[in-house]
């Protein structure tokens, strides 16, 4: 049973975060520069530029304009992005959906991947396939993202041109959501990129499932379940995969906002219109508005993550219990 | 460690082959790094030495001398053609009568122009310019041209010659090709090598320091001050690196020390945590006790009691940083957010050469990744092996 007011204690934490995050963020960007020097025209007079000023609410003080940023922000208003003149929210959330089913396939295909073979790897340390296993996951953790895109896509893309290379393909909409895919051309776009987006995440669990594995299998319970005569099938998921799970779950749910985040090189890599592309681009252009609102969704739903897993870590294992409540606030 | 305990440290370490064969790669990168200048075969930022006829070339091309210009006058008298100034291996013999041979007999001219001939001489197969007195051969037979006319050659006239010689090649090989600049790539690569283990190894030092010294500093203290640090820890940990880089980077803007900065403020907090933790459990032991009962000051003890006993460790976790901090570094320069376009590091490289291999001219972005990786996996594995030897549990 989780305590309620470790729930309370810990989301408390997360509030002070989320608003020392945004300071950090009013000062770093005030620090840049003052953005009316950007807005207005090069032949405006002196007038227009105080009134530029005042209409923007930059002549507040600056406790004011931080408590005006943090309303507007609370409201999702974020201004209006400088490239696109449209607000930051609508450009968002077109972009959204693409990012998130990238994300998702990759997320589905880390998993199914990663857990069976270090399982495998786990069990028949010495085998010819476990060392291969090893060896994948060694380069998989060291290869750095872009490169092994690049490489898929002169694998896949030119070599042997079987698959589609940029953008995400044809979408259709079904019960109102509308993604790729549902369409056999968005899963050929998505395939690749997702396989690169994953591929760092998937070594770094098969190599975690596989230190868990062959550290339970050391254990009495399962030597007992063993000599008791339990199929060896049964043992493995009843007995190992279970426990080594308890560790799996937090390294899962990190990775999960991972994913999310190192989008940003895979998106850039392959071309894929989701928003970590966008963001680079932003940021190759200055288009601040837009900078500020994705970092500060990210950063919020990273905060949310961290909530999330030690909630369920702890619903999960209880000796986390103590440990999380010696740490304390 | 003392000498013998070294030797037996050195002795366990080379009983793993894998191990050692990291620790020589490192080394190799090390030794690429601090000599880059003195080994790489050209100087990569020297542009007054790049030229755009060796732009693109392939793995094993030669350097190309770039053609050059002869102009020369001529002076025919008594029918005998004489160069004014230095012929440079242009010569001008009678073939005939009414022929006149021009050119470099040795071959290896591009195109050879003859100028302002008298009237009713033409050139053989050239084309003439449409306005002046101008014959074009170009890749001239033999590297000869033959100045002709219907009647016998006038005995006394004055020509001019404009001779283009072709590239020819040197002895230098470009081993890895070259990219759009004509720069040699194995010499980027090696000065490419130098920047990422500059500022890993930098990044990853000044990150030690501060780390450490605040983990200590929590471990040391306690109460508020040990509650602050290590919240701290805890919102770093909660973000990936690549995000914070690149926020760092959004406001910050590019370059060198600002990659350098991104990259600490990534990686105090693995420092703070692991040091902290060590020196709470060292703080517990007899030697500290004894230290207290002597009254030192808490900064020796903690300096060097304390720190020494915690050091392999740091170690372990300062070999792994320098991997990460050149791979985080290379991936911020491929996002074209790193390091500025006059100090190229390998991500930078990769970047560059991403545009061609849709073109085939896969050796710009193949060769600095394969260097990358190999760096990577080489320093994760040194950082492995020594965390193996820093375990008890796997000793005997």
């Amino acid at each position: 049973m989780i305590s309620f007011s470790f729930v309370l204690r810990r989301l408390f934490q997360s509030l002070v975060v989320v608003l020392l995050l945004s300071l950090v963020l009013f000062v770093g960007i005030w620090l840049i520069g003052n953005p009316v020097d950007v807005m207005i025209s090069s032949e405006a007079t002196e007038a227009d530029r105080l009134a530029a000023i005042h209409s923007l609410g930059l002549d507040k003080p600056l406790w004011e304009q931080y408590l005006i940023f943090l309303g507007n922000a609370a409201h999702g208003d974020w201004g209006a992005s400088f490239v696109y003149k449209v607000p930051v929210t609508e450009i968002l959330m077109q972009r959204l959906p693409a990012s998130l089913e990238l994300a998702a396939v990759a997320f589905v295909l880390a998993i199914v991947i990663s857990i069976p073979a270090g399982l495998y790897a786990g069990l028949r340390p010495n085998s010819p396939v476990a060392r291969f296993i090893m060896t994948f996951s060694l380069i998989g953790v060291s290869i750095p993202t872009f490169w092994q895109g690049m490489l898929l896509i002169v694998a896949f893309g030119i070599a042997i041109p079987l698959l589609p290379v940029g953008d995400r393909g044809q979408v259709a909409t079904h019960l109102g959501i509308t993604t790729s895919l549902f369409t056999v051309d968005g899963w050929r776009h998505v395939i690749m990129p997702a396989f690169s987006l994953c591929l760092l995440k998937m070594s770094l669990l098969m190599r975690v499932t596989r230190a868990a594995t062959v550290e339970i299998s050391k254990l009495d319970y399962v030597k007992f379940a063993y000599a008791k005569g339990v199929r060896t099938w049964k043992v493995v998921i009843g007995h190992i995969l279970r426990n080594a799970l308890v560790p799996l779950v937090t390294v899962i749910g990190i990775e999960m906002g991972n994913l999310l985040a190192y989008g940003v090189i895979t998106e850039t890599v392959v071309s894929w219109p989701g928003l970590g592309q966008l963001l680079i681009n932003s940021i190759k252009v200055l288009d601040r508005p837009m900078i500020v609102a994705q970092l500060t969704y990210t950063a919020l739903l990273f905060i949310f993550i961290n909530f999330v897993v030690d909630i369920l870590h702890m619903t999960i294992d209880p000796r986390m219990k103590a440990v999380m409540g010696r740490r304390g606030a | 460690m003392n000498r013998s305990g070294f030797a037996e440290f050195a002795r366990r370490f080379a009983e793993s082959p894998v191990g050692v064969v990291s620790l020589l790669v490192t080394l190799f990168f090390i030794f690429c790094a601090l000599f880059a200048p003195w080994i790489s075969p050209t100087d990569p930022y020297d542009l007054s030495k790049l030229q755009l006829a060796d732009a693109l070339k392939p793995v094993g091309a030669h350097k190309m001398v770039p053609g050059e210009e002869i102009r020369l006058d001529f002076a025919v008298a008594n029918g005998v053609a004489a160069a004014q100034g230095d012929a440079k291996g242009i010569a001008a013999d009678s073939c005939g009568d009414n022929c006149l041979s021009v050119g470099m007999k040795s071959g290896g001219l591009a195109s050879l122009q003859i100028r302002n001939l008298p009237k009713g001489v033409t050139v053989e197969g050239a084309t003439k310019h449409p306005i002046q007195p101008w014959w074009t051969v170009a890749n001239p037979r033999d590297g000869v041209v033959r100045i002709t006319s219907a009647d016998a050659l006038p005995k006394d006239f004055k020509f001019s010659v404009v001779a283009k010689t072709t590239d020819h090649p040197t002895d230098f090989v470009f081993r890895l090709g070259t990219d759009a600049f004509g720069r040699d790539m194995l010499s980027a690569i090696l000065y490419g090598i130098r920047i990422s283990v500059f500022v890993g190894i930098v990044a990853a030092g000044a990150a030690l320091v501060i780390g450490t010294g605040l983990g200590l500093l929590a471990a040391w203290r306690g109460g508020v001050t040990d509650a602050v640090i290590m919240r701290a820890v805890d919102f770093m940990l909660g973000f990936p690196s690549i995000l914070v880089g690149l926020a760092i980077l959004a406001v910050l803007g590019s370059g060198v020390s600002k990659v350098v900065l991104a990259i600490v403020i990534v990686q105090w907090s693995y420092y703070a945590r692991t040091s902290r933790s060590l020196a709470m459990s060292e703080l517990g032991k007899e030697y500290v006790e004894a230290a207290r009962c002597l009254r030192l000051p808490a900064s020796r003890i903690m300096i060097r009691h304390v720190l020494p006993n915690c050091l392999p460790q740091i170690i372990v976790l300062f070999t792994l940083n320098i991997a990460a901090a050149i791979a985080l570094e290379s991936s911020l320069s491929f996002l074209g957010v790193g390091l500025p376009l006059t100090q190229p590091s390998l991500g930078m490289l990769i970047a560059n050469g991403y545009q061609y291999i849709f073109s085939q001219q896969y050796w710009l972005s193949l060769y600095p990744g394969i260097v990358l990786l190999v760096m990577i996996v080489a320093m994760n594995l040194l950082g492995d092996r020594l965390r193996d030897l820093n375990n008890p549990r796997l000793n005997n």
